[in-house]
């Protein structure tokens, strides 16, 4: 049975799809600005999850700088 | 600026692939060269071209006769159309482009005016300037180091003020903070956060140096006959 870490995504299924996450391309949109990141994601219908440390950690801090610059 | 001294050498040298390191990258470029109605086969220099990636795009992509200067080129690189030198000492005759560009590059020289000069000095008459650069909003503490872009940037009146005085109509101004902050984004998702994003765009930034808030602009000018 494959570990499934929700930090990272890691094993983790599509509820949709039930096809395991990859990690796929994304563009992310922040007040205005876009910018391309490689999250976990469904390879089938797209649909993206979001890691605490992802949100906690580099997310949050885009979100600051833009906020803040 | 000796190569050595240019806070920019690093992130070059580490290259194996052409590249811009600037917000809107090329797609900024097509459009301002789009805005500037240049068609194939016109003579057109880079200013600041670092490793020639927009040269290459301008050849190849877009058809015009493309050449490009900037300190980082090694003398003697087999490239024909990229050159060693300075943009306040282009080695051009007078008139000898349709289009000069300098994109994000006139704040990071420290010499912006006479840069400018040279750029008109080469420009044909009617020949159009291609300006893309960081422009402050709002200052901020520490500093940055000479010959970064961040402490060239000055205000947009300063800018316009600048150009005028070099002898340029204006055409095109555009206000493209927002690809700024793309730019910016994208480091920090690269790199962890934006301070170690500023580090890695220059290694020499001191730990204080946060500086202002910045924008980025667009802006074209058109040549004035003397």
């Amino acid at each position: 049975m494959e570990t499934v870490d929700p930090k990272s995504g890691e094993g983790m299924v599509c509820g949709c799809c039930n096809v395991p996450l990859e990690t796929i391309k994304v563009t992310i949109s922040y007040l205005k600005s876009t910018f391309p990141a490689e999250i976990p994601g469904c390879p089938r219908c797209g649909q993206v999850y979001i890691p605490e440390d992802l949100a906690l950690g580099r997310m949050a801090e885009v979100e600051r700088t833009l906020e803040d610059k | 600026m000796a190569s050595a001294d240019n806070p920019y050498a690093a992130l070059f040298a580490d290259l194996t692939a052409p590249a811009t390191f600037r917000p809107g990258a090329l797609e900024l470029t097509r459009r301002a060269v789009s805005l500037a109605g240049l068609v194939p086969g016109m003579r057109v220099l880079d200013v600041g071209c670092g490793t020639g990636a927009t040269v290459a795009f301008l050849e190849q992509e877009l058809g015009l006769q493309a050449f490009g200067i900037d300190p980082l080129v090694r003398p003697g690189t087999p490239e024909t159309r990229l050159l060693s030198g300075r943009g306040e000492d282009l080695p051009f005759t007078e008139e000898s482009f349709n289009a000069v560009l300098a994109e994000c590059v006139l704040s990071a020289t420290g010499k912006a005016a006479k840069v400018l000069k040279e750029m008109c000095r080469v420009l044909r008459p009617e020949g159009t300037a291609l300006i893309s650069d960081l422009y402050l909003r709002e200052p901020g503490p520490g500093s940055f180091p000479a010959g970064t872009c961040p402490a060239g940037a000055t205000t947009v009146d300063s800018w316009l003020k600048l150009f005028e005085e070099a002898g340029l109509r204006r055409l095109v101004w555009e206000d493209h903070t927002r690809e700024l902050m793309g730019f910016i984004a994208r480091g920090i998702m690269k790199t962890g956060s934006y301070r170690e994003f500023l580090h890695s765009l220059f290694p020499c930034l001191r730990a204080e140096a946060e500086g202002g808030k910045y924008g980025y602009f667009l802006y074209l000018g058109r040549k004035e006959e003397p």
